[in-house]
């Protein structure tokens, strides 16, 4: 059944093949660098989440600079844009 | 069941003592009653048929019993008021009233009625919430409603000035007494010995509510005591009210009667049975309305019907409602009422007075005639109706059997007129073709065949499709209330593909949220889909123009087609919840 939590893999490669089909460049890039760091990119999440919980008020700064991997992204790329691609691929 | 008379549209009067609203329900029998007089085709709508009027074609409504259990979804979809559309529905009705719920929909007309702006008068006995309440309330039901029915002129200037907007839909007709249709006996019950009231007295009927200002009734006797005259009063209704916590109007009233020392003159009966009610208004020599407010008031209504004498506070409504009465008082002027009461009081003829009774009985009916036909004129030129878009939901099935049924109810509840509704099964193992047959009377098309996934079952469904409207439903999610008529709303702009807002809920029950996608933005939509899908509708010409779903695709191939969409049509949000999502494991 088409429910957009199942799918898994493959359902993550379909998106990424949309994107680069119809989103374009940017959107494939980013796409992309999501797949490729997608521990790093869950670990920052976990992390925002654990420090909304405990009331931070910049818990997304916070996160941000508890995961150095994450400090500085190719160029092109926006963070936001990829916290959108983490959540659409839903892995 | 059918009660479709060649020619005539099938009224459904609703009966608004459902909600426990006594003055609502005389409301809705005497409309009902009047346009029965007058040769209406007439249905009441009840949830207690044993209670109507026996000249009347009934119809029970009943509570609705799909989707049972799931409070998340009756707390979002106005579940009691779909009850009375799907009854009507049901029964074949052409147009509702009196609506007081805004249940009007392009295929469900409806004749709103708004007894009174209460809450515009007497401001200090609504809160703020309240009042807004109200006002939101009142303008739905406006938006809604082919035509505006207000029992009096008074009314009807609220409205206009409230909602100018809305002004062309109003028209007056002020409802009769029951009396009417069910006029009291002749032989009058003995209601003075059983409750040991003097030969002659003042009547006040009214619920113990603040604005019904009871207290200046024993303020005005105390002042006429005063005077050396002693003038009984009978008090008779619901001595307490749900807005009233403290009862703070009866205590006012007592503590009037104590201070002024009349307390032999005043008896308080409370709530008494109706044929004593009727039997002291037959009896009493006088009625007395106090109140700050009314709508149309149904005491002076009867009193009227039966050649009661009257003293009213001096209200528009009042003057217009008995311009015959014996006098009119500020309503917060004892001394006023008092005066009143001195003049008439010593000429007052002792009651029951069968001869007048019968006159004025004579002159109701023809009242009541014309207050039916004014509401059946007020019909005819609310009848113009949009024609609805062909609207085609197609929806894709495997082993889906458990959810399977609540969606098809749910697309086929909407009662929409103009449904094409499709199913295609996968060759289910589970009992799902068992419930598809349940209803396939109701389906334009259905199949059980293995194909290749489901977005070759969508375009399977699609390639049948004729509607002007399509959209898909997944078997496990479904349609809120009202949700196809809001859509062929929508259409009536220039647009190509609108999207909604979703309730996504657990199917455990433990979570539920409203998703409302931002509004439409091209680049974002080319990095994520946020358009919900079951909550999607576009035109058949934008279906033409990008062809069917990508069959290669099995997991986004929705997000695939919103955005070669997206390339060719003009794609808008409606801030609207149009359906519901299932998160489950199955």
């Amino acid at each position: 059944m088409h429910k957009s939590s199942h799918g898994g893999q493959k359902r993550a490669q379909e998106i990424v093949a949309v994107a680069k089909t119809h989103g374009g460049e940017v959107a494939a890039r980013h796409y992309e660098f999501a797949i490729e760091h997608i521990e790093m990119l869950k670990k920052y999440e976990n992390l925002a989440l654990r420090f909304k919980g405990r009331g931070l008020a910049s818990y997304l700064q916070l996160a941000r600079w508890a995961t150095p991997a994450l400090w500085k992204l190719p160029p092109g790329l926006d963070f936001e844009k990829l916290r959108q691609c983490v959540n659409m691929l839903k892995l | 069941m059918s009660f479709v008379a060649k020619g005539k549209p099938l009224i459904g009067v609703v009966d608004l003592a459902m909600s426990g609203w006594a003055a609502g329900g005389i409301v809705s029998r005497t409309m009902a009653l009047s346009l029965h007089a007058v040769g209406a085709n007439v249905v009441f709508l009840t949830a207690h048929p044993e209670t109507a009027p026996g000249c009347l074609k009934t119809v029970k409504l009943s509570e609705p019993t799909y989707l049972p259990g799931e409070w998340t979804l009756r707390k979002w979809s106005g579940w009691k008021k779909s009850m009375t559309a799907v009854g009507a529905r049901r029964a074949g009705v052409d147009v509702i009233l009196p609506d007081v719920e805004a249940l009007g929909s392009p295929s469900l007309r409806a004749v709103g009625w708004i007894p009174d702006f209460q809450h515009l008068h007497l401001s200090d006995l609504f809160s703020k919430e309240q009042k807004a309440l109200l006002n939101r309330a009142f303008k739905k039901l406006a938006a809604r409603s082919a035509r505006m029915l207000f029992s009096s002129q008074d009314c009807r200037r609220d409205y206009v000035e409230t909602f100018p907007a809305f002004a062309e839909k109003a028209s007056v007709a002020s409802f009769p007494s029951l009396f009417a249709f069910e006029p009291p006996p002749e032989v009058v019950v003995a209601v003075r010995e059983k409750h040991h009231l003097p030969e002659r007295f003042l009547l006040v009927i009214n619920q113990f509510w603040r604005h019904k200002n009871h207290r200046v009734v024993p303020e005005a006797l105390a002042i006429l005591k005063a005077r050396g005259l002693e003038v009984p009063v009978v008090m008779a209704g619901l001595p307490a009210d749900h807005r009233d916590r403290h009862n703070e109007a009866l205590t006012e009233t007592l503590q009037a009667a104590t201070r002024g020392n009349v307390w032999p003159q005043c008896f308080i009966l409370g709530k008494v049975p109706r044929e004593d009610l009727v039997a002291l208004l037959q009896t009493a020599v006088a009625v007395v309305q106090p109140s700050r407010f009314e709508g149309w008031n149904t005491t002076l209504q009867d009193a009227k019907a039966i050649g009661c004498p009257l003293m009213a506070s001096d209200l528009a409504v009042h003057r217009e409602q008995c311009p015959q009465a014996l006098g009119f008082f500020p309503p917060d002027d004892a001394a006023a009422l008092a005066d009143i009461i001195a003049h008439c009081w010593p000429s007052l003829p002792a009651r029951p007075d069968p001869t007048r009774q019968r006159a004025a009985l004579a002159a109701e009916a023809e009242f009541a005639q014309a207050y039916g036909r004014q509401v059946g004129n007020d019909l005819r030129r609310g009848r113009s109706m949009t024609s609805l878009p062909k609207i085609t939901v197609v929806t894709p099935s495997y082993n889906q059997g458990a959810f399977l049924e609540q969606t098809i109810l749910s697309v086929l509840g909407q009662l929409y007129d103009n449904l094409e509704y499709i199913v295609i099964d996968g060759g289910s193992t589970d009992d799902s073709a068992a419930v598809i047959q349940r209803y396939e009377s109701s389906l334009a098309y259905w199949v059980s065949e293995k194909d290749r996934g489901q977005s070759e079952a969508l375009n399977k469904g699609f390639s049948r499709a004729t509607g002007d409207i399509l959209c898909w439903l997944n078997s496990d999610d479904f349609l809120l209330p009202g949700a196809l008529h809001e859509v062929a709303r929508q259409f009536r702009e220039p647009v190509d593909l609108i999207y909604g807002n979703c309730l996504s809920f657990s199917d455990k029950g433990t979570r539920s949220i409203v998703n409302r996608p931002p509004q439409h933005d091209r680049d974002l939509l080319a990095l994520v889909d946020y358009i919900v899908q079951p909550s999607t509708f576009w035109r058949r010409s934008l279906w033409e123009k990008t062809g069917p779903l990508n069959e290669a695709i099995h997991y986004a191939f929705d997000w695939e087609w919103f955005l070669r969409a997206d390339r060719i049509g003009v794609l808008r949000k409606a801030d609207f919840i149009f359906s519901a999502y299932r998160f489950h494991d199955a």
